[in-house]
């Protein structure tokens, strides 16, 4: 055979896709979950805890400090803080999921996309719980069910398709480059600042509130609030301008894994 | 004589050292600004090197450290890019990770049992079926419900051979793994490995000990700076490797690099 330029392989026998790719995502996704609360007493818990007390002081420096009156200012946060909160666990987790699972990584080939989808998807198991939770708090106090509910499948399924996207991006880009998380916090905790989770985005001065509603978080966040009596679901154009960005998201983020997977296991 | 189940021809490896790869975005960018973007510092860690297996052999590969075994058989497994060269594989291929390498430590052996065996590529139903066996084997009735992280190195190692065993697996990778077993595992190990050979499958051994190699192997090939130096019945390769090194036929005790 002639000196061939590039490598030539030929294997058989790889996996048989389809359900194992489901199973294997489910086990991934059980690990994640457990692996996060096994060693602690209050376990699921934690993840209720810390956005109570979030919501307790920042409750109390809008309406004490700051005197900003705004009606049932408790839940009004809480409904925007659910879905921020999968945002903002699933986009920093992604990181550091690669070298959390270096040695798998580095001695066996497997589809190691799996490995950013089961950060979504755990997150997901999270935020699923918290749901059960928010519902539970609706049962307390009066809310009228109406059509909006509806919207909160969409919009989850946009923050999940936007998570996905950026857990390929993440994972791969971390493991190259271990700076990107530390600027990822910094990109998040500003991000939380001009995005309506603890205000309402009928707060932000009205020349402004139209093109902050492009931000596809805001979008989504400002959404789950239209449970709420007296707020409504974002423009059409800021919801459509979501889906697509969202969408695009995945793209890129897919493009990017898919460049730098290969050399993944060199870089570890 | 059948086709082989790893047929490896003229492979070439190289590895871009690691510094440099900018690991800063930083210095990424300076780079790119200061036109530093090849830099290339290329270290051929497998140059040239062919082996073939057939269904029911015991192959195994020894050589110094750094010689590149880890590299072909990480290549083997599908986990890293060759550069240049064939690489043909018949079948599943189970490498056999470090001492739980792969488990998590605050799941318990169980539920570890079923990560590693889905990482692997088994179904679950698979794992069901033959968890009784994996258990068994390891020996691991007594504390299999305990989280991993409070194991010992050897009940690591057995669980996780354990795991890989019952894959059943086309070929199997063993490259280094079984320093911390006592004699009476090493020895099962030994037997199971083949066994596994018997039924057909290719068993890819690794190891510093060369009187485990000599016990287990019936083809050695020796390895030095990424090529091939001898292949051939194991006493006789061995015999040659080790008239290099000056060594008698002791154990060595040295791990091997990554």
């Amino acid at each position: 055979m002639a000196a061939a330029d590039g490598p030539v392989i030929e294997r058989t026998g790889r996996r048989t896709g389809g359900r194992q790719y489901w199973e294997l995502l489910g086990v991934l996704t059980v690990t994640l979950v457990t692996a996060r609360y096994r060693r602690s007493i209050l376990g699921f818990f934690w993840s209720l805890i810390v956005p109570l007390f979030q919501i307790v002081i920042v409750g109390f420096v809008f309406q004490a400090i700051l005197q900003q009156d705004i009606p049932n200012y408790t839940l009004v946060f809480l409904t925007a803080l659910v879905p921020w909160t999968l945002f903002n666990d699933a986009a920093l987790a992604s990181c550091a999921v690669f070298l959390r699972f270096r040695e798998v990584v580095r001695k066996i080939a497997f589809p190691r996309w799996m490995l950013p989808l089961a950060v979504v998807t755990s997150s997901l198991v999270h935020f699923g719980l918290s749901m059960v939770v928010l519902f539970a708090v609706f049962f307390f106090v009066p809310v009228y069910y109406n059509p909006n509910f509806l919207m909160l499948i969409p919009l989850t399924a946009i923050l999940s398709v936007l998570l996905t996207g950026m857990a390929l991006a993440l994972s791969v880009l971390h493991t190259y480059y271990q700076d990107v998380e530390y600027a990822l916090t910094v990109l998040i905790r500003t991000l939380f600042f001009i995005t309506p989770v603890m205000y309402p985005a009928a707060q932000i001065p009205e020349e402004y509130r139209y093109w902050m509603m492009f931000n596809p978080v805001a979008t989504v966040c400002e959404g789950f609030r239209s449970m709420l009596p007296g707020y409504d679901l974002p423009a059409a154009e800021h919801l459509v301008a979501a889906a697509v960005s969202s969408v695009l998201m995945l793209v890129i983020g897919a493009l990017i894994f898919r460049r730098m997977n290969p050399q993944l296991p060199e870089v570890m | 004589m059948s086709d082989p189940l790893v047929h490896i021809d003229n492979l070439w490896k190289c590895y871009r050292r690691h510094h440099d790869r900018p690991a800063h975005l930083k210095d990424a960018f300076l780079r790119r600004i200061l036109g530093h973007v090849h830099q290339v510092d290329a270290t051929w860690a497998v140059q040239g090197f062919a082996v073939h297996a057939q269904p029911g052999e015991v192959l195994g590969l020894i050589g110094p450290n750094g010689c590149g075994k880890t590299t072909v058989l990480s290549i083997i497994a599908g986990v890293l890019q060759p550069t240049r060269g064939t690489v043909v594989v018949r079948g599943r291929v189970c490498p056999m990770l470090q001492a739980g390498a792969g488990f998590h430590g605050d799941l318990t052996g169980l539920e570890n049992i079923y990560l590693s065996g889905a990482i692997l590529g088994m179904r679950r139903r698979e794992i069901t079926a033959k968890l009784e066996d994996i258990v068994d084997w390891a020996e691991a009735q007594a504390w299999v419900d305990t989280p991993v992280r409070t194991y010992s190195s050897g009940m690591l190692m057995r669980l996780g051979f354990s795991v890989a065993a019952h894959m059943e697996p086309d070929v199997l990778i063993v490259d280094e793994i079984l320093a911390t077993g006592d004699e009476g595992f090493r020895a099962r190990v030994r037997r199971r490995l083949r066994a596994e050979a018997d039924a057909g499958r290719v068993v890819l051994f690794v190891s510093h000990y060369m009187q485990e190699v000599r016990a287990l192997c019936d083809r050695v090939v020796w390895m030095d700076t990424g090529r091939v130096v001898a292949e051939g019945e194991a006493g006789d390769v061995i015999g040659a490797y080790m008239a290099t090194t000056g060594a008698s036929l002791e154990p060595a005790c040295e791990g091997e690099a990554p």
